[in-house]
């Protein structure tokens, strides 16, 4: 890419320059905004297949001839209207001051639909580039597009690229550099017919009168002409006379009879070439097998997880026990003093690296989750399973979140932002964290692997039909409770808003690059985590578990932590959980679910975890203090409920922007745990 | 009809949309409107829907899928080709969409500068 690199001379060069150049990104959901963000500035932000993933305004640098451009990538509108929050996000940006040009990224596969948006943003009177986004689409359905009949019919530069092959980039920037100004001067793109334009002309005129220094009265009066509530509160006229109602349905039909126009002029070879996604939409949104054929998929992705990835990880965890064995004889062969010894062996590589043998099971995890995000599928997901979800009382759109959860809970609860009625946001959030997330897995692996024999991966199976099923059930309690509040205040619900509606994408073949991507970030995230939360709460255990009132001890038992641990022996006994080391775990994994598997380790010792020899032998550990298979799955039912991470914590605090929400958020999560694996343990009980 | 009575696989023209607002300007956006045309690909169980408009598909739910009145397209709606589903659509208007060029430069925005358009030729609207 050009510019890139460049040497430090001409960095100064650049500092000598005036003021950087603001660039927004905007355009239509999934026509490739971030995919150009990325190759432009090299981030990694996560791209997929679905409307909707980016949710944030997100920043970055490009360089370009001596330039420095701030290039903000937005969440894709349809409209400058604004519906949801991402839009209002976007909205918010584009009519801002603090934009100096927008790049209008638009799919050029669909340009029909696409031209609206580039309507609205020429009017807003902003220099606009057009960046027509996917020509390799294009070129491979055999469709043409007249370039200068279009640039020519728009007044605005029309430059086509492709983000995923990075062609035309250098182009459309070369472009960016030279329209700092609008090209089309005071023309109007789209002329509307005389009774509209009579009114803006009206409009216009009050406006004037109004702000002598008004930018591009037009844009206002348009949006005057529609009432949008913002605009007439920024601009309080008078115009009863003029605007006798929403002219906003007449104002789309004028803009979408130029677009027909302009789509009739420039398309050539038209091609509706879509039909592959027809026939695979004919099996996968299936009026009878969809559904099945989704739990399928969902299963087969829990199967690889664990029994694919569960085979790796247990060559992974014989290499740690030899590393282990390995470390400490070399430690001690150097004379490195017993506390030291004991701190890298059984603090941090039992603690962190226990976690680390578990990545392969959180990269296939990841790496089937890519798939559906990026072959079309994820958006399926909410037509398929509509049905089901509106009858606890959520939109089929909640599932994206919901799905996402099984990976990690913070991106998940950021996606509720496209679910465009708050209270279907709030519920969302609130039974997210029951999704079970990557960071569980471990400790999944490790108690059902312990206990459970053959019957393992079924038991960690379990967890995610359980957390599944309580999320929707929980959704419905609140669904109805609203319901009856409702009834009592005597307010009345609007129906429709709850109501399904989301675009479909073509399915596409996963791209290789993201896909590498996603599940990159991803295992790099749990890498990072390792090495940082994991760590820290790993040598943090082995002081408080390796200490006690008479110094180093060898027996934990008199240590510090097992004091602490033996606090909530008695609330935890009911569960099958009154152990003064599962009271450690627990709390620890506060900080990170994975930490309850690193202070296992840490308790239990590195080489007693699940190697064969030594899973007899931890067994017996257990065994002998009483934990049998049955505390194991009331374990794993504590750990499913309890509550999130404290990231996750943070980011439903920032969604909620309620601190007693989410103090509630989280005491709910906590009672949950505790009452549900006392269920278990206490029902189950009486049958084994 | 609605929507939600339509057959998969047949043609429709929208005639309306009894919907909240907010989701009617969302669909009107994505190119919903009177008079476009759209064909029905797909229904649930639950009565959700999928639909081409513009083509793109959309997913809806039964609500809105009832919400949104449709007619049969005739031979001659998809001759006419006006708007939406459906290869080579478009009015044409007037020689050649002349109304943008000539639009005077310059010239002062606002009224001047449509009144001038529309004399050089654009009658249709």
């Amino acid at each position: 890419m050009v510019g890139k690199a460049m040497a430090n001379d001409t960095m100064e060069k650049v500092n000598d320059r005036q003021k950087e150049l603001q660039i927004g990104f905007i355009g239509n959901p999934n026509s490739g905004k971030t995919t150009l963000f990325n190759a432009y500035t090299g981030a990694r932000l996560k791209v997929a297949n679905w409307p909707g993933v980016t949710v944030e305004k997100k920043q970055g640098v490009f360089k370009y001839h001596n330039h420095v451009y701030k290039l903000v990538d937005l969440p894709g509108i349809y409209s400058l209207t604004s519906y949801s929050i991402e839009e209002k996000v976007s909205r918010q940006y584009i009519l801002s001051d603090d934009v100096d040009l927008i790049v209008d990224v638009a799919d050029a596969s669909n340009l029909e639909k696409n031209l609206y948006l580039v309507l609205q943003l020429i009017e807003i009177g902003k220099p606009v580039v057009l960046a027509l986004n996917m020509m390799d689409v294009v070129e491979e359905r055999g469709m043409v597009i007249d370039l200068h009949r279009l640039h020519e019919t728009l007044g605005i530069p029309v430059i086509p690229v492709s983000a995923r092959k990075k062609t035309g980039l250098d182009i459309l920037m070369h472009a960016v550099s030279h329209s700092t100004e609008p090209e089309s001067g005071d023309e109007p793109v789209v002329i509307y017919s005389d009774l509209i334009e009579g009114k803006i002309s009206k409009i216009i005129q009050r406006l004037v009168d109004y702000d002598p220094n008004i930018y591009n009265p037009r844009f206002y009066a348009i949006k005057l002409l529609e009432q949008d509530p913002q605009v007439m509160q920024a601009y309080p006229i008078e115009l009863s006379d003029i605007v006798n109602k929403s002219y906003e349905t007449e104002i789309i039909n004028e803009k979408y009879d130029f677009i027909e126009e302009i789509v009739e002029e420039v398309l050539i070879n038209r091609q509706e070439k879509a039909m592959v996604t027809d026939k695979i939409d004919s099996i996968l949104t299936h009026k009878v097998w969809g559904v099945p054929i989704f739990l399928g998929i969902m299963g087969l992705i829990f199967f690889l997880t664990f029994a694919i990835g569960g085979g790796i990880q247990g060559m992974l965890e014989e290499w740690l026990e030899s590393f282990s064995i390995w470390t400490e004889a070399s430690l001690l062969g150097l004379n490195a003093g017993h506390v030291l010894t004991s701190l890298i062996v059984d603090g941090i590589i039992a603690g962190v690296g226990t976690i680390v043998t578990f990545l392969p099971n959180i990269a296939i995890l990841f790496l089937a989750l890519a798939f559906l995000e990026d072959s079309g599928y994820m958006a399926r997901i909410t037509y398929v399973m509509n049905g089901l979800m509106s009858k606890v009382g959520l939109s089929g759109k909640a599932l994206i979140p919901m799905l996402l959860g099984f990976g990690c809970t913070v991106p998940a609860i950021m996606a509720t932002r496209t679910l465009e009625n708050q209270r279907d946001r709030i519920k969302t959030i609130l039974i997210t964290p029951f999704m079970s997330c990557a960071a569980k897995i471990p400790i999944y692996i490790l108690l059902s692997g312990l206990f459970f024999g053959k019957y393992a991966p079924l038991a960690a199976l379990s967890m995610y039909i359980i957390g599944l099923v309580t999320g929707l059930l929980t959704a419905y309690v609140v669904n109805k409770l609203e319901k009856r509040i409702d009834k009592k205040k005597n307010r009345r619900q609007e129906l429709e808003v709850n109501q399904l509606l989301i675009e479909l994408p073509e399915y596409k073949t996963p791209n290789a690059h993201s896909i590498f991507i996603y599940v990159w970030e991803n295992v790099k995230a749990y890498l990072t985590k390792a090495g940082t939360t994991i760590f820290l709460a790993s040598v943090v255990l082995w002081f408080i578990l390796r200490f006690g009132t008479t110094g180093f001890v060898e027996d934990m038992s008199l240590s510090f932590g097992a004091s602490i641990g033996r606090i909530l022996v008695p609330v935890l006994a009911p569960a099958g959980l009154g152990f003064w080391q599962i009271g450690v775990s627990l709390i620890a994994g506060l900080a990170a679910k994975e930490v309850v598997v690193s202070s296992m380790g840490i308790l239990f010792g590195v080489a007693n975890i699940e190697s064969a020899m030594g899973l007899s032998a931890m067994q017996q550990t257990l065994g002998a203090i009483g934990f049998g298979p049955l505390n194991a799955y009331s374990m794993m039912i504590f750990v499913l409920f309890y509550t999130p991470c404290v990231a996750a914590l943070a980011v439903i605090g920032q969604e909620l922007k309620s601190v007693k929400w989410t103090a509630l958020v989280f005491l709910f999560q906590l009672v949950f745990a505790w009452l549900g694996s006392v269920l278990v343990y206490q029902i189950a009980g009486l049958f084994f | 009809m609605t929507l939600k009575d339509a057959k998969n696989g047949e043609i429709y023209v929208v005639e309306d949309s009894i919907i909240s607002q907010p989701v009617k300007r969302r669909l009107e956006a994505m190119g919903l409107i009177e008079g476009t045309l759209i064909r029905k690909n797909n229904q649930a169980l639950d009565g959700s829907i999928i639909f081409m408009v513009r083509g793109t598909r959309l997913a809806i739910g039964k609500e809105l899928a009832q919400a949104i009145t449709v007619k049969k397209a005739l031979a001659s709606d998809l001759g006419k080709g006006r708007r939406g589903y459906g290869p080579g659509h478009g009015r044409r208007r007037g020689p050649g969409m002349g109304h943008r060029k000539g639009c005077g430069k310059g010239q002062a925005m606002g009224r001047q500068a449509g009144k001038g358009c529309r004399e050089m030729g654009v009658d249709n609207w």
